[in-house]
């Protein structure tokens, strides 16, 4: 019984990029446009595992034979300190 | 004995007369706020009125004499006296013949004359609009004083002169209401006139003087920020698999071509991920539905 309760199926996203911008801005995204982000100063670029709101891992990414491979650094993540990306959007039609 | 030695130009007393009305600054204060909302309301009751992104402004409160005001009325004005029961004050609005004719134009697509019309004709169904448009504007007038206890319009009828509503004495004090559409220099006018004592009968109820304005709340809710996750992909695994994920392993990831912006876990917006260095961007695709 305690095997099974430890094994039911969660769904693990691979978020390559974390970011903080205001509602109007999201909710002006267009298609086309390009949202360009970069790790702070001081970050290297990482990918996070997450099941739902949680982090349960942390990933360096690396581009081996066309394939992109996420190497395991952390799996007790303590993300307390590490801030937002920075970002910014290019327009597909800049004059809309 | 002194004697003290006048200039003849000099203008000489007058006795303070005790019927002019005595307001007290708050009031004034809150009387002009009540009016700012009420041109906010016009505004937007109105758009389909108003020429191209103009607004109806307060441009302040004034008091002059019946008699005075009466003199200054323009012929092609449009005039509707009201009253208001629960305050005991009777009001008029005049809405000077250049903003009846603005009105009529932009919600019936008429080019507008280069050289307004101080007195303009107006056809029946011109005329229809030109009254559609001032009971428009009463109606919100009317739900702003009923808010503030002036309580609402009632015994509204048209009248062509002001001098011939047997409403007002010519040496009666009024609280005048002015309010512009665009600049100053257009001459669009629209006033608002009841007797002064009205200034003292409103009363700003909590409710009304903290009421932030829903495009406020919009604009606040607007700027709210909100963590936003750009996904590579995800899959389904047990909760053994993630608990045996040690410093070192290794995972082939989704290369990113349908990755997506996501909120907590609702997705927003489809796209495709690209690499360059230390730098990722995300190129919005189309897409015709999301979960």
């Amino acid at each position: 019984m305690k095997r099974d309760s430890l094994d039911p199926a969660v769904t693990v996203s691979a978020v390559i990029s974390r970011l903080e911008m205001s509602a109007v801005e999201l909710a002006a995204l267009e298609p086309g446009d390009i949202v360009e982000t970069e790790p702070q100063v001081g970050h290297e670029p990482m990918i996070r595992l997450t099941i739902g709101a949680a982090t349960v891992a942390l990933a360096t990414i690396a581009k081996r034979d066309g394939k992109l491979i996420a190497t395991i650094i952390n799996n007790r993540p303590e993300l307390s300190g590490r801030k937002g990306d920075i970002w910014k959007v290019k327009r597909a039609n800049p004059t809309a | 004995m002194k004697t003290r030695i006048i200039a003849p130009s000099a203008e000489a007393p007058r006795k303070y007369e005790l019927w002019r009305p005595i307001i007290q600054p708050q009031r004034r204060q809150i009387f002009e706020r009540i009016h700012n909302r009420i041109a906010e309301a016009w505004s937007h009751a109105m758009a389909g009125y108003l020429p191209g992104d103009k607004r109806f402004e307060f441009e302040g409160l004034g008091f002059e004499v019946f008699s005075e005001f009466n003199a200054d009325q323009g012929d092609g004005s449009q005039v509707v006296v009201f009253g208001l029961e629960q305050a005991q004050v009777t009001g008029f609005m005049l809405m000077s013949g250049v903003v009846a004719r603005s009105l009529v134009d932009a919600r019936l697509g008429i080019k507008p004359s280069e050289t307004p019309d101080a007195n303009p004709c107006f056809t029946r169904i011109e005329m229809g609009v030109v009254r559609e448009a001032i009971r428009a504007m009463l109606a919100r007038l009317s739900e702003t004083y009923a808010e503030v206890g002036l309580g609402r319009l009632s015994g509204i009828r048209d009248c062509e002169r002001l001098g011939d509503t047997l409403m007002f004495a010519p040496e009666d004090y009024l609280a005048v209401l002015r309010f512009r559409i665009g600049n100053a220099a257009d001459a669009q006018r629209v006033t608002v006139a009841l007797s002064s004592s009205a200034v003292n009968a409103v009363h700003e109820t909590q409710h009304l003087a903290r009421k932030p304005r829903a495009n406020d709340l919009e604009r606040i809710a607007g700027q709210l920020p909100v963590s936003v996750d750009i996904v590579l992909g995800a899959w389904k695994t047990s909760i053994r698999e993630i608990n045996r994920l040690r410093p070192g392993d290794q995972i082939v990831l989704p290369d990113g071509e349908d990755g997506w912006l996501a909120t907590d876990t609702v997705r927003l917006r489809l796209g495709s991920i690209r690499f360059a260095g230390r730098k990722v961007s995300f190129e919005i695709k189309r897409s015709a539905r999301l979960r």
